[in-house]
């Protein structure tokens, strides 16, 4: 009883706490920085929303740099699946899991298929040759601090062979065996 | 996506698709579209972010190396057929395939420095002004092979199925610029095609490349709007391309438009660079020069397929095997082809037929027994007609990994 007049007395404070408290439940809900330039990059960064990204919003070598993307993040409704090796992939790309996978997703797959990455053995130096070319004749913007995890992450999932080849002919993959 | 009518023409008065834009879709898209009656009124149906599936028309034993942009192999014993059926060619594109094709008003312009006057002909005046000719061409990826070379080099790891041999008509080059006239100082020609980069810019080129003027002046060089009597199917480069065989398909210009005759060599998109070229001085694998010590791939080298059978093949002792496939070699002739099942300690005569026409592929057979049962590899080498073979073990590395014509192999088990 004695509260009612007591909270019309104290409502401006009341009003401010309520507010105060709305903020700090705001701040603390956990944010994803995507990376730039495409929106939502990191969960839709497959080919087929390319179409619907407007040309204008991409500019070479000039962009601001990609911001820092949660580097170890992966989209909570990612699927996995293992490839025909036996090594854990994202389900939808191929690609393989591991820190900076996302980054990838995000950055490289937005004008071309993940199969370009799947089908590359490349050392540290060959990437960033074949990141510069990209960025020289194919419009591809500043990867900024993406650069790095992005190239430690393709280095180490797809680096180089092992080669201990002469140049004769390996023998053949085992065939699927048939009697037609 | 739309097809070749403006938007008010897709429609009936109702507002709903007519039946002659829902069969162009159809045949567009390679695919029937199962609830065409209940689409609402004026939705023209969104495809695969704007882009064709060319999957949905191709044998499903097709290998996709890329979907973005779409690069398919054709397994070598897909490649059994005389002349290559629409659903077997391999696929090649560096960008996207076009969204929108105008064929009504489809032209083709012929300009550059070395043409007397730019000339514009409608698809309709190629095809009823001019002799048509119909000829088989190989149409072989200069990366076919690439997967045989370490260490690894980047592009799309092609092993044998780059390649094709589908029957084109058309009118000539030759004719085409003999009618617009070229000029003496005339050196190269460079294509120009309406296919979108993936960035969807669409004021970045995509490939523009071209052949000196002599090839482009050959009997066999055309403007084709069909293949196997059909028309060119969308991805394969319709309504209009150019087919010159015997050389890296690149420059065999799709969805073409624009053919610049130049007073030097071409410099368009792919053209410069390191693209389609290999060092002038041969290099130990995994050196790369500088650009400028490159040069421009032409006529493809000798290379041959076995077709037939299908590699893993079990077999019972005491059957003779025949086996059968198909050799080629660039501008030249394939004279001889042999195999092996000894790894090359012994090579056994094929019999190799001529060419249908210059630059088609030739086809062979030979039979082969086996001594005991056991694990055998099968080997085709082709010789042309300079003597040049095929080799054994992984040719000349070059850092793009183009021109691999090492021998192709099947397994073979005899039980």
């Amino acid at each position: 009883m004695n509260n009612i007049p007591l909270v019309r007395k104290y409502r401006w404070l009341v009003a401010s706490l309520c507010v105060w408290l709305l903020c700090a439940w705001v701040v603390r809900q956990p944010v994803v920085q995507q990376p730039v330039p495409a929106k939502k990059a990191a969960a839709k960064a497959r080919t087929t929303t390319a179409a619907h990204r407007p040309v204008t919003a991409r500019k070479p070598a000039k962009a601001k740099p990609a911001t820092a993307v949660a580097a170890t993040e992966t989209a909570p409704t990612d699927a996995t699946a293992l490839n025909a090796q036996g090594v854990a992939v994202d389900a939808e790309t191929g690609l393989a899991l591991g820190d900076n996978m996302v980054l990838v997703k995000g950055q490289c797959t937005v004008c071309h298929s993940s199969k370009l990455v799947l089908q590359s053995h490349f050392d540290r130096e060959k990437w960033i040759e074949r990141i510069r070319w990209m960025q020289r004749t194919q419009k591809l913007w500043d990867l900024g601090d993406t650069e790095k995890p992005i190239l430690d992450y393709l280095v180490k999932n797809y680096g180089p062979l092992p080669n201990n080849f002469d140049g004769r002919r390996l023998p053949l993959d085992a065939p699927r065996w048939h009697t037609r | 996506m739309k097809t070749n009518q403006s938007d008010s023409s897709l429609f009936n008065r109702r507002g709903f698709l007519k039946t002659s834009s829902l069969a162009t879709l159809t045949s567009l898209l390679g695919t029937n579209i199962v609830f065409a009656d209940r689409l609402p009124k004026h939705y023209l149906p969104l495809v695969f972010d704007g882009q064709i599936d060319p999957m949905a028309t191709k044998n499903k034993n097709m290998v996709v190396l890329n979907d973005k942009p779409w690069n398919v192999e054709t397994p070598a014993y897909l490649l059994d057929d005389a002349v290559t059926p629409a659903d077997k060619m391999f696929i090649r594109n560096n960008g996207l395939i076009p969204e929108t094709i105008d064929v009504k008003n489809w032209t083709l312009t012929i300009n550059g420095e070395s043409v007397k006057a730019p000339k514009t002909y409608t698809l309709a005046d190629l095809k009823t002004k001019f002799k048509p000719y119909t000829y088989q061409l190989v149409l072989e990826c200069g990366g076919n092979g690439r997967a045989g070379y370490f260490p690894k080099t980047s592009g799309n790891q092609w092993t044998e199925g780059g390649v094709s041999c589908a029957e084109w008509t058309g009118v000539r080059l030759k004719d085409i610029l003999a009618d617009a006239g070229i000029t003496d100082t005339a050196v190269y020609i460079g294509y120009y095609g309406q296919d979108l980069h993936l960035s969807r810019d669409p004021k970045q080129p995509v490939i523009s490349r071209g052949v000196p003027i002599a090839k482009a002046l050959e009997d066999e060089t055309l403007i084709a709007w069909a293949m196997n009597g059909q028309d060119i199917p969308l991805v394969h480069g319709y309504p209009l391309r150019l087919v010159i065989g015997g050389w890296p398909a690149s420059v065999s210009g799709k969805w073409l438009h624009t053919i610049a005759v130049r007073n030097k060599v071409h410099d368009g998109a792919k053209m410069t660079g390191k693209s389609y070229r290999v060092p002038i001085h041969p290099v130990q694998p995994g050196v790369d020069p500088p650009a400028d010590q490159f040069k421009i791939i032409e006529s493809m080298p000798i290379k041959s397929v076995i077709t037939f059978p299908q590699t893993g093949l079990e077999q019972p002792m005491g059957q003779k095997l025949s086996l059968r496939g198909h050799a080629w070699a660039g501008d030249r002739v394939a004279k001889e082809l042999h195999v092996s099942i000894d790894f090359g300690e012994t090579w056994q005569k094929a019999d190799l037929k001529a060419p249908k026409n210059r630059l088609a592929w030739q086809h062979w057979t030979a039979d082969v027994t086996f001594p005991t049962q056991g694990y055998y590899e099968v080997w085709a080498r082709a010789t042309d007609d300079k003597g040049v073979s095929q080799p054994m073990v992984m040719p000349q590395w070059n850092p793009e990994g183009y021109i691999n014509n090492a021998c192709h192999r099947i397994a073979v088990k005899v039980v």
